[in-house]
């Protein structure tokens, strides 16, 4: 059995290594893939051919890109992920400020998200086509439909404007002050939530409604059961496999940052560097951004498919 | 003078309409049943007949999204549970009332460690410790003799048989000391051999604690030797009842004596070819002027198609609802076929030769 186990596990390390190998192959090739030449858009037509050299030197446009790839990766192992082309920062520690940025605000939002889409799926599945579920239902799907930036204008709006109650856009850190770092993380973190509950309430309703009507529900309710507790304790973990598959999701996928958000709120965490690197054509920014979010992605769903044995006996069982 | 007699459920000219999108569907017709501590009523009736929806009335839950209007009585201990709030009603599940349902498999939550779902008629009105849940689920499991029982309850499920599971279930029903058992088809979905053990452990179960128990089946030789009294339903009405031995040996229902045709005898010669009834139940959601039966009925005459049979007493609680009785030709105006149709004349399946 543990024999089992391990073969398994290391399976999988060496499947998630095979996918990052392929995304760091993607990213090292990525200055190649553009067209044109990367080096005389970022320097300019009056560039002098040794300036273009030492450009496409730093970029590792100059080397086959295996060779650069393994470059890169002995270097990060050893914490050096290169320098930004624009503000020569190295980028580890431009990375090392801003992931706990958008992790911060990532978090949040699912646990927003979860906080909306939960109680609101377990009502409208209750009662499905009461007037609670067309509500939610048609909320859900304006909110989806609409472009994201509406939602976070809309709050900018109320709250900065109207009321005056929180700051429009801007960041302090934690360890500056917590008070405000709160107070500036609320309007982004209720944009991205807000956004992600509707899709969290539609995929879980959906579940639900299935769920409700087994007749294992109807047995628990013929003992007595109340509605809520049938809701919370019966129905809600055997419909929430696809809630956490997108939880994890939303997590690992965080790493890569939200442009949108983080520019309209300017929040100084991924999305808004990556927003800066893709106009500027900073690789050595962009190529370790997709890395470290692939990575991130990887381990999410590593993440999430532990969780899947815990809610579900059946699926450990199956699986063993 | 002696105390009237309260019967543990009385339920008195019951009317269910269900709500569908094509509108009001009578599935209960002015259903009349009672049950006493200890005793076991059988209800039979082919698929389509109501038996569900009866006992899912009686139990008041129905599919969450299923909106039912009742009229009639449902008396539990004299009480009309028609007429109660519905927090007083779901206060009787579980120690009242219990249901054991037909599919074991589907039954039982699978994410919820039978423990947990074998006490949930205790844990459902007042809080108890995990160690004190793990207790009383080990006794409730031995007490229907699943083996080990204390491993079994910290298992989920999909660990256990079939059989075992459907014990599982039983003991929830029994987990909160009811008065009322509901049993729907309770083994259908069971091997034929765990069938046995299953409803015999019922018995001993309701012999024990004077449950009072409502077993349906379609298969009315299950009935034999447990069932005190038994109900024939046929589209949504008792179209016969009374005492297993009357009602299986001098039936007067014409639908009964077809049910019973359908039944193997395992005494006797075996019968290879078992007749079905021809035809089949009739639309409920069209009315019905005469006898339910009639389209189907070797019996019927004209006035079968026009006026609702009369009940026809024949003694010791022995009762039908028809206007030709079989076995009381004297006092009908058609003098027919006594006889049974030979097996050959009905449509027919072929089913295995049970083992004697
Ligand atoms: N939720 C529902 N919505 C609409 N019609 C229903 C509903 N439940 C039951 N019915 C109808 O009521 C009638 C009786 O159904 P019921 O399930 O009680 O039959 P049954 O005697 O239990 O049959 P079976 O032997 O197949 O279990 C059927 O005609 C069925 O179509
Ligand atoms: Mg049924």
């Amino acid at each position: 059995m543990s024999a089992r186990l391990l073969r398994r596990a290391s399976l999988r390390v060496a499947r998630a290594a095979a996918v990052l190998f392929t995304v760091a192959l993607g990213a090292a090739a990525l200055p190649r893939l553009m067209p044109g030449s990367p080096a005389l858009a970022a320097l300019g037509p009056g560039a002098t051919p040794e300036q273009v050299a030492a450009y496409n030197d730093r970029v590792g446009m100059d080397e086959n890109v295996l060779a650069a790839l393994w470059q890169w990766l002995t270097d990060a192992v050893h914490g050096d992920l290169g320098r930004s082309l624009l503000n020569d920062v190295p980028v580890a520690t431009e990375l090392g400020d801003r992931i706990p940025v958008t992790l911060e605000l990532f978090l949040t939002a699912q646990i927003v998200a979860l906080a909306v889409a939960v109680p609101v799926a377990l009502r409208s599945a209750w009662k499905p086509g009461g007037v609670f579920d067309r509500v939610a239902t048609t909320g859900a799907f304006v909110v989806t439909a609409a472009p994201g930036f509406v939602l976070g204008l809309l709050l900018i709006y109320v709250a900065a404007v109207q009321m005056r109650v929180l700051p429009a856009t801007g960041w302090v850190r934690f360890t500056d002050d917590p008070v405000e770092n709160l107070r500036h993380l609320v309007l982004p973190a209720l944009t991205l939530g807000l956004t992600e509950a509707a899709v969290f309430t539609r995929t879980l309703r959906v579940q639900l409604m299935d769920t409700l009507d087994q007749p294992y529900i109807a047995a628990a309710r013929g003992r007595g059961m109340s509605t809520r507790r049938l809701l919370t304790r019966r129905a809600l973990r055997p419909s929430s496999l696809p809630l956490v598959t997108l939880v994890g999701l939303g997590i690992g996928t965080s790493l890569g940052g939200s442009v949108l958000v983080e520019t309209l709120f300017a929040v100084p965490g991924i999305g808004s560097l990556v927003a800066t690197a893709i106009a500027g054509r900073d690789f050595p920014v962009l190529r370790a951004v997709i890395v470290v979010s692939a990575a991130g992605v990887v381990a999410a769903t590593l993440a999430v498919d532990l969780l899947y044995r815990r809610l579900d006996p059946r699926i450990a069982d199956a699986r063993r | 003078m002696t105390p009237p007699h309260i019967p543990v459920l009385d339920v008195r000219s019951l009317h269910t309409h269900i709500h569908t999108a094509g509108g009001p569907l009578h599935v209960l017709h002015g259903v009349s049943l009672t049950i006493d501590a200890g005793e076991c009523l059988g209800v039979v009736g082919e698929s389509g007949s109501g038996k569900s929806v009866l006992a899912r009335t009686v139990l008041g839950v129905h599919g969450r999204t299923v909106r039912v209007e009742n009229t009639g009585r449902v008396l539990l201990h004299g009480d009309d549970l028609l007429d109660i709030d519905p927090r007083q009603r779901r206060r009787r599940l579980g120690g009242g009332i219990t249901m054991v349902h037909q599919d074991p498999m589907t039954s039982l939550n699978p994410v919820v460690r039978v423990v947990d779902q074998v006490t949930e008629s205790l844990t459902n009105r007042t809080r108890m410790g995990r160690r004190e849940r793990l207790r009383v689920a080990t006794e409730l499991l031995a007490a229907v003799d699943v083996p080990d029982p204390e491993r079994r309850a910290r298992a989920y499920p999909h660990e256990l048989s079939g059989g075992l599971r459907q014990r599982v279930g039983i003991a929830a029903a029994l987990a909160g000391d009811p008065a009322l058992l509901l049993a729907d088809e309770p083994t259908t979905a069971l091997d034929v051999t765990v069938q046995r053990t299953v409803l015999d452990l019922m018995d001993r179960h309701r012999a024990a604690r004077g449950l009072a128990t409502l077993l349906i089946t379609h298969d009315i030789g299950l009935l034999y030797g447990r069932a005190e009294r038994i109900a024939v339903m046929y589209a949504g009405r008792i179209v016969e009842t009374g005492p297993t031995e009357a009602v299986t040996g001098r039936p007067v229902h014409p639908y009964t004596v077809a049910l019973l045709r359908s039944v193997p005898r395992v005494t006797g010669e075996l019968r290879r070819v078992l007749p079905t009834i021809p035809g089949s139940p009739p639309d409920l959601a069209l009315p019905i002027a005469g006898c339910p039966f009639a389209p189907r009925c070797e019996r019927a005459s004209a006035v079968c198609g026009t006026a609702p049979p009369p009940r026809v007493d024949v003694g010791e609680g022995h009762s039908a609802h028809c206007h030709h009785p079989v076995g009381r030709e004297t006092t009908s105006t058609t003098a027919s076929v006594v006889v049974p149709k030979p097996a050959s004349a009905a449509t027919g399946t072929v089913v295995e030769e049970a083992a004697p």
